[in-house]
């Protein structure tokens, strides 16, 4: 047992030698995420890693126009904050509509750095209202933007706002808003609405919007 | 003790290795060129223009890659291998060029008077002049594709498509409207390229000899990268409901290729054979570099090949049209500069300094020269991947952000 110990050891050090501290760095942090993730699982807080009941809690469309990847993970690691549901088509006839759409009377949903899942109460609050504002109102469609702040650059941006945008679609989603009236659009950080460099400016642009239009 | 070590090696020596193609070339001597300065005969031309063409035919042989160009002053001009006297009689450009085996005969140039038009000629004639020696195309005749972003009235914002040389003259617009354009993708070898545009209200990649999007999927596309066939197209999208790698081949269905639980994705570049396609990830943490072999059989998610290792939020890869590097912006000390991968030695090599973040890096042809957007001053720079030295080629109004190489 102890030649195992000290065999285990000696891997170990051997196996970071090799490695640069911001390597090192990286594997202890993504380490803990799983260590922190296995701890709240013990307190039955199974919100990142829960595996989904059925399909009907996917809500939508059961023909795919490309070809989909089937790895299990997709749909079964992390759905609470990662449910992936694929968009809708946009009618021609809808453009002009979704074109002008009109800002609601809904304030932004804000993120944080890096983050694509809404935790502050006031914005799941907001998400809750939009919802019963789309049940009340069943011609009416909503358009999810995705912003961000500056500082990463403008690419990865754009796909991180998409992230965002997918984000809300789904809450929506899952709370009974049917799929086909929800769109979302990214902007990434094109659209700041606060000129600084300074952390409230960031947090500012890190948001999404919602806006709303009239499908026939 | 020791019996632990060896079993260490042996599972080092017999893990996982990933087999990497690796395109090699041999570095050649570069042949030493001195121009002296312009001789005027009997010329109307403006001491201004005169210099204005003196500072072209410097700039374009400073850049061509075979060519190392003498200072002004250096004294040892008789042994350099090349050695062009530039002669001005009236508005004809005559060049004498001498090397060690001799005089060389070279058609004269007839200025125009129009300097954008000259500096044409002479980017066409010092090109030509590189072919017959060096048997290759240098940049001088490359064009770059790239974004100009504008405010028009108090709170909106467009984004143009804008065409240059290489060396950021004879600018003109090329999709200039009242929309959104971004991440111009030229096709090789044409004069057609990709761009996505948001004039729909959401992101499509649209052909600019097209009205109607170039793919046909829901939900918005965005990122496009093209194979040197043109037979494939990479890009991202959200149609399954998440930013995604897809990829289409022409008259096939697209292809989810890529994705992973809580991951975006960004910016997918191929290599040179199509076979490999670098992108950005954050499946582990911060963003970071992986190069993926595209399958024969899809459905399964590809392993990845983790490129960028020192760096934290890692994104923009451009692969070098012989294979070789891979270029991409790197958090570095808080600033994003350019970097480069070397697929033969694993390394990488910070090519930028300065306090001014910058991205999207791309290769020239010829893998002698990057050119990258600042985001301040959003600006365009041309760097030399070998001396590390980089100018400005862009300045004025409006930001100037995505440039792409164009060859044709």
């Amino acid at each position: 047992m102890k030649h195992l110990l000290k065999a285990i050891f000696m891997l170990t050090l051997l196996a970071s030698c090799q490695r640069s501290s911001t390597e090192t760095w990286e594997d202890v942090k993504t380490a803990g995420r799983c260590i922190k993730q296995g701890v709240y699982s013990l307190w039955g807080d199974y919100e990142e890693s829960k595996e989904i009941a059925n399909s009907s809690d996917f809500k939508g469309p059961g023909d795919q126009d490309f070809i989909a990847l089937e790895e299990k993970d997709l749909y079964t690691e992390y759905t609470q904050t990662d449910t992936a549901i694929a968009q809708a088509k946009l009618p021609d006839s809808e453009l002009p509509a979704f074109l002008s759409s009109k800002s609601s009377p809904f304030s932004p949903v804000h993120f944080a750095t890096d983050d694509h899942v809404i935790r502050e109460r006031q914005d799941l609050i907001t998400v809750e209202k939009i919802a019963r504002y789309l049940k009340k109102n069943p011609k009416q469609c909503l358009k999810v933007e995705g912003h961000c702040d500056k500082r990463a650059s403008s690419a990865y941006n754009m796909a991180l706002g998409m992230r965002r945008a997918n984000h809300l679609r789904v809450l929506l989603i899952k709370k009974g808003i049917d799929y086909s009236r929800i769109y979302t659009v990214s902007y990434g950080k094109e659209k700041p609405v606060a000129a600084g460099n300074d952390s409230k400016a960031y947090a500012q642009n890190r948001r999404s919007e919602f806006k709303f239009f009239t499908k026939d | 003790m020791y019996k632990y070590l060896l079993f260490f090696f042996y599972f080092s020596l017999f893990g996982n290795i990933d087999e990497m193609e690796v395109f090699l070339t041999r570095k050649e001597e570069k042949k030493t060129l001195y121009l002296s300065p312009i001789k005027i005969q009997n010329s109307e031309l403006s001491s201004k223009y005169i210099n204005e063409i003196t500072e072209t035919l410097r700039f374009d042989l400073e850049h061509l890659e075979k060519i190392l160009l003498l200072p002004k002053n250096v004294l040892e001009k008789q042994a350099s291998f090349f050695q062009i006297q530039p002669i001005l009689q009236g508005n004809l450009l005559l060049f004498k060029i001498q090397t060690f085996s001799g005089n060389v005969e070279f058609p004269p140039i007839t200025l125009a008077g129009n300097i954008d038009e000259d500096r044409r000629t002479i980017h066409q004639t010092l090109d030509a002049f590189y072919q017959k020696y060096f048997h290759t195309k240098s940049i001088l005749t490359t064009k770059l594709l790239y974004t100009i972003r504008k405010k028009v009235g108090e709170k909106k914002w467009v984004s143009e498509i804008w065409s240059a040389d290489f060396d950021g003259q004879n600018a003109k617009g090329v999709i200039q409207d009242e929309h959104y354009h971004l991440f111009p993708c030229a096709i090789p070898y044409s004069q057609e390229f990709l761009y996505v545009s948001f004039k729909t209200g959401t992101a499509k990649i649209y052909s600019s000899n097209s009205q109607e999007p170039y793919i046909t999927l829901v939900g918005n596309q965005i990122l496009p990268s093209i194979t040197k066939d043109g037979s494939k197209v990479a890009f991202i999208s959200d149609a399954a409901g998440r930013p995604d790698l897809f990829m289409l081949e022409k008259g096939n269905k697209p292809i989810q290729l890529y994705s992973y639980p809580r991951s975006t994705n960004a910016s997918p570049c191929f290599d040179p054979t199509g076979k490999k396609i670098a992108f950005v990830s954050d499946k582990d943490g911060a963003p970071r570099i992986y190069v993926i072999s595209v399958p024969d059989i899809f459905g399964k998610r590809p392993e990845t090949f983790l490129i960028s290792k020192k760096n934290r939020e890692n994104t923009c890869p451009s692969w070098s049209s012989d294979g070789a590097k891979l270029a991409y912006s790197a958090k570095t000390e808080g600033i994003r500069q350019i970097w480069t991968y070397n697929f033969e030695t694993g390394e990488e090599e910070q090519l930028t300094m300065g306090r001014e973040n910058k991205e999207n890096p791309t290769w020239s042809i010829d893998n002698s020269h990057i050119v990258y957007n600042t985001e301040e001053n959003a600006e365009l720079y041309l760097l030399n991947s070998n001396t590390k030295k980089t100018e400005k080629l862009t300045k004025g109004p409006g930001h100037k952000r995505f440039a792409v190489w164009q060859t044709y």
